[in-house]
């Protein structure tokens, strides 16, 4: 192993040139198609240490041993177990092979399965099976290592902490992202770097997938935002498909074009990946060598993560909300679902949370009668896939901030670390390893100061006790403590000024809102209030209920009124969400559309509009009205609501209609003849003929059906529904009861299409002799012809060819 | 051996969904609320989808012109061999002639987003409607997620998957194959399961096959 600062100091000098691809030179030289790489590359001992050599040659400063697949999983495809001996050996041919012209990075690629929460494999098994492979690559005398091509960064957590945790050794991660910019399975680049950079990569960036002219875009995005030095690999241009071989276009001359715009944007380590070849990489580094390395920026960004995506922020720039709805205190039903290890309302909570402007969530599961870890561990798992937003790990017990902090697949918030001297020595490195950002509570043992003063020396403590660990104040946010107003008048004063102190030292500042009103009516309003004045002062961060719309008024009105909106966008856009004359649904538009002129029956073409654009929360209004003006209840149906949704159906057929528009529109239909039909009389509908449906045995598809027995049911006929899974039995025995005109057969799958033809003999052979209509997803014209059943793709020629085998008119 | 990919996160377009609902940009006339409306329901569907998978990669042999001989690769958890199904299908037969391997992948969007479905057939069809073409869509699009995923690995290997996949009830392939495929994936792990009828249930539930070449 290479001292770390060793490699850190090269950095500072130059762009170091990594090395080119591996596999698609060892299949140059004779390696078959579906062998183990890294076994045959043992076995063909010469070749592999050639290549390694020649990378060497070219001007590779760093070149990566061939163990891309040397872990456990996958040599497991292979009947291979000897994990430590395999790097061993790979790493040493390295060694060999690079003699002092370059360092040896340790290769991890990835193990073929997902990590849970993304996976079968459990995240601590994946970092033991990790740890087998960096201990055969140190062994071997890797120098340092190098963790690619990622696209679950669950994984390449899993396997930078295996290496952590076995040695010092300068690591650098890079992340494969496709073409729109996103790792396979959705993470961002800046989400990857957040996450990686804070659990210890000293290095990071990306490798394969694209081309450099895609991958030059991702460096740019990378580097504003980096504490590391960033890596690039791209592949030899955009791989394409030729004579069914993948193959990559780009020469070596114009990949080392791109030394320039590379070395401009901030690159630090650049190689090659897939179809790069030791002249790609020669040209590479003569022309990079030219051209000195850009170091990270510096920056007040606060920055976390979650799986998806980053929350990047200049410090105190905008005010930041923390959802506070995870939590199960004084929430019975929350609580409930808890005891009986039930997620469903916290899934809920958080996509409501989100939806309501939420930049953090809170995660509390601190309550009686339940194993707070395993709780806090299924939250994370639970919402880590699905939220975009990054979390904050909210528990007083180390053991389950640890534990969260462990497999949570981003860079988490602590609530909160304070300076009670127990929870600091345990807390503090916790942070530090896994790289969290954290919230200090000034509050020492025996003592919860009340004075600004006092707030900020202890603050000032716990800060140098973290300094020494590698924290920045960019990585904390100082918890103003609010108390209660209605029992200390100058307790909101003091908090205040709290806020301030931070702001002036160079600390982001948190406050858990609402606790400044308790025991006071009209909460919300003291709240609100509270909320505009701490951002006055400063305030960054506010624990608080996204949902209280008044709160989240008072957060952009106060960025507007500081300068902090300057554009006034934020406070528009959420104004244009939230408006009172915004606020309604279609209906609102529609009421807004169809003001008439005076004159017309605005009734009966209310029910007509109605009916065409679907709005089924008016119709009942219009069709009363129109009965109270003395509307026939027949007229209004044959006269008004028949033409219309016919005419729905040519707008449908004519595709100006989609479908969600053809149902809305049957569906509002349906609601408006329901008032009319206990008015129209003994005689009731006419009906246009009885139709007897079914959805045939062992099918469990039937939203097809039901959609065509609205449609018909619209139209006039006179519909049995027997649903879904119907045996032909019960086809039959309804059949002969209901003395159908049309009987009418819907399947979704090939194996119970086959029921169809059987229904219709058994019905010949019960004598039941009325024509069959068949449909559903399978189902063609042609076959249906072939069973003597009548087609019809959709519900709209449904209802044609029904009338039509009964004589009718539509 | 079988390899689970849990919670499959996807991109999907809008655009798709609208499209699988007959929605012709150049004809469809809609109004702007209505439109925000149906995006609300697609957002929905996709927060009420848990898409899991299922895949194994498997040896293949051709007996005779009429069937397929799948093994899969690897050992099972426990060390035994994987036991070797027989697929009688001469489309199947002819889809993977030129295939060296095949890749079996059962998927599931989950029980919630069908209860879903089936609580707005009653409460309001055009919005299950939607969030029924959604999950379909969502389906599909999760096993074009898995063959990139596996794409992207073949490629090291020089191998690649055929771009087309296969499913019980295609050509002559029945759904009573879809038994087989099921117990060798193991579906039941997923939450899903057979019916009598050969169907996976919950509904948002499909499995396919397609060949690896090299």
């Amino acid at each position: 192993m290479t001292d770390k600062k060793h490699i850190s100091d090269m950095l500072s000098g130059k762009i170091i040139v990594l090395d080119g691809a591996t596999g698609t030179e060892l299949q140059k030289r004779g390696m078959p198609a579906g062998v183990c790489p890294e076994i045959w590359a043992i076995e063909n001992r010469e070749i592999q240490k050639s290549i390694y050599k020649s990378y060497a040659d070219a001007g590779s400063g760093i070149i990566y041993t061939c163990t891309f697949g040397a872990n456990q999983l996958k040599l497991q495809q292979y009947g291979r177990d000897d994990v430590e001996n395999i790097n061993r050996t790979l790493a040493e041919m390295a060694k060999e092979a690079a003699g002092s012209k370059a360092l040896v990075a340790g290769d991890i690629g990835p193990c073929g399965h997902f990590i849970s929460p993304f996976g079968d494999i459990d995240f601590d098994d994946a970092v033991k099976m990790f740890k087998r492979q960096v201990q055969g690559l140190l062994d071997g005398g890797a120098d340092l290592f190098v963790i690619e091509t990622q696209m679950d960064i669950q994984e390449a957590r899993a396997a930078l902490i295996a290496v952590k945790e076995i040695t010092d050794a300068f690591t650098i991660v890079t992340m494969t992202y496709e073409p729109d910019g996103r790792t396979l399975n959705g993470t961002t680049p800046e989400a990857a770097l957040v996450t990686l950079q804070s659990l210890g990569a000293d290095a990071a960036g990306c490798n394969c997938s694209t081309g450099p002219e895609e991958m030059l875009n991702l460096v740019k995005r990378l580097k504003g935002i980096s504490r590391v030095p960033i890596v690039a690999k791209p592949n030899a241009g955009m791989p394409r498909i030729e004579n069914g071989k993948t193959v990559f276009p780009m020469g070596p001359s114009d990949f080392a074009s791109f030394a320039l715009p590379f070395a401009e944007a901030g690159v630090n380590m650049m190689g090659g990946c897939c179809g790069t070849t030791p002249l790609h990489i020669k040209l590479l580094a003569d022309e990079i060598s030219k051209y000195k390395p850009l170091p990270a920026a510096e920056n007040n960004l606060v920055m976390l993560s979650s799986p998806a995506e980053a929350l990047v922020t200049q410090k105190g720039s905008s005010l930041q909300i923390i959802g506070e709805r995870i939590n199960p205190t004084g929430k019975k039903k929350l609580q409930g679902e808890l005891l009986e290890g039930k997620l469903s309302i916290v899934r809920a909570m958080a996509s409501r949370q989100q939806e309501s402007g939420a930049q953090l969530l809170d995660i509390n599961a601190g309550m009686p009668g339940i194993d707070e870890k395993e709780t806090v561990v299924k939250i994370i798992n639970t919402l880590a896939p699905v939220c975009r937003l990054p979390l904050v790990i909210d528990s007083s017990s180390p053991d389950v901030v640890e534990a969260a902090l462990r497999i949570y697949p981003g860079r988490a918030l602590i609530n909160s670390i304070s300076g009670e001297k127990s929870k600091m020595e345990k807390l503090l490195p916790l942070a530090a390893k896994y790289g969290a950002m954290f919230i200090l509570l000034p509050v020492a043992d025996n003592e919860l100061p009340s004075s600004h003063k006092r707030r900020g020396e202890i603050a000032e403590t716990v800060y140098e006790k973290a300094e020494k660990m590698g924290f920045t104040k960019n990585d904390i946010i100082v918890d103003a403590l609010v108390m209660t107003v209605s029992s200390s008048p100058d307790a909101a004063l003091e908090t205040l000024k709290t806020i301030r102190w931070a702001s002036e030292n160079g600390f982001s500042s948190v406050i858990g809102l609402s606790n400044v009103s308790f025991g006071l009516p009209h909460r919300v309003i003291v709240n609100s209030s509270f909320l505009s004045m701490a951002a006055a002062s400063g305030l960054t961060h506010a624990i608080a209920n996204p949902d209280e719309t008044a709160l989240m008024w008072a957060k952009h009105a106060s960025a507007l009124l500081t300068g902090k909106d300057k554009d006034a966008s934020a406070f528009l856009e959420f104004a244009s969400l939230h408006s009172e004359t915004q606020a309604g649904t279609r209906t609102a538009e529609m009421r807004e559309s169809s003001s008439q002129p005076a004159g017309t029956d605005i009734s009966s073409d209310s029910i007509r509009e109605g009916i065409i654009s679907g709005i089924r929360e008016d119709i009942v209004i219009h069709v009363n009205r129109a009965l109270e003006k003395g509307g026939e209840p027949p007229e209004i149906l044959e006269k008004i609501m028949i033409p219309a949704i016919l005419h729905v159906g040519e707008l449908y057929d004519s595709r100006k209609f989609f479908l969600p528009q053809l149902i809305a529109s049957a569906e509002t239909m349906k609601k408006g003849f329901e008032i009319l039909e206990p008015l129209l009389g003994e005689k009731g509908r006419k009906s246009c003929g009885k139709v007897l449906f079914a959805t045939v045995e062992g099918d469990i598809h039937d939203i097809g059906k039901n959609i065509v027995v609205l449609m018909m049911r619209n139209y006039g006929f006179d519909v049995m529904d027997l649903g879904k899974d119907v045996a032909a039995d019960k086809i039959i025995k309804a059949a002969k009861e209901f003395k159908p005109d049309i009987i009418a057969l819907s399947a979704l799958m090939t194996t119970t299409m086959v029921k169809m033809p059987e229904i219709i003999a058994r019905a010949e052979a019960e004598n039941i002799r009325v024509p069959f209509m068949a449909g559903g997803a399978v189902v063609t014209r042609e076959w249906a012809g072939s069973i003597g059943a009548h087609y019809s793709k959709d519900g709209v020629e449904a209802v044609r060819v029904a009338s039509s085998l009964i004589g009718g008119k539509i | 051996m079988l390899r689970y990919i849990n919670n499959i996160t996807l991109r999907i377009d809008y655009s798709t969904i609208f499209s699988a609902l007959g929605y012709k940009r150049k004809s469809t006339e809609l109004p702007d609320l209505f439109r925000k409306e149906i995006k609300g329901w697609i957002d929905e569907a996709l927060h009420a989808v848990k898409l899991d998978a299922v895949t194994a990669r498997c040896e293949i042999s051709f007996p005779d012109d009429e069937s397929v001989l799948l093994s899969p690769e690897g050992s099972n958890p426990e060390g035994s061999q994987p036991e070797t199904i027989r697929i009688a299908s001469a489309s199947l037969r002819r889809f993977l002639s030129s295939s060296s391997k095949a890749l079996i992948m059962g998927i599931t969007a989950g029980s919630a987003v069908t209860e879903l479905i089936d609580k707005y057939q009653i409460e309001n069809m055009t919005k299950a409607v939607v969030l029924d073409a959604a999950a379909g869509e969502i389906v599909d699009a999760g096993f074009d997620y898995i063959v990139s995923l596996l794409n992207r690995e073949l490629a090291r290997e020089s191998g690649r998957l055929l771009s087309k996949r296969f499913s019980p009830g295609y050509g002559d392939l029945t759904l009573n194959a879809q038994g087989d495929f099921f117990r060798l994936l193991d579906m039941e792990k997923l939450g899903v399961t057979l019916t009598d009828s050969f169907i996976l249930k919950p509904r948002k539930s499909v499995i396919a096959i397609t060949g690896i070449v090299y």
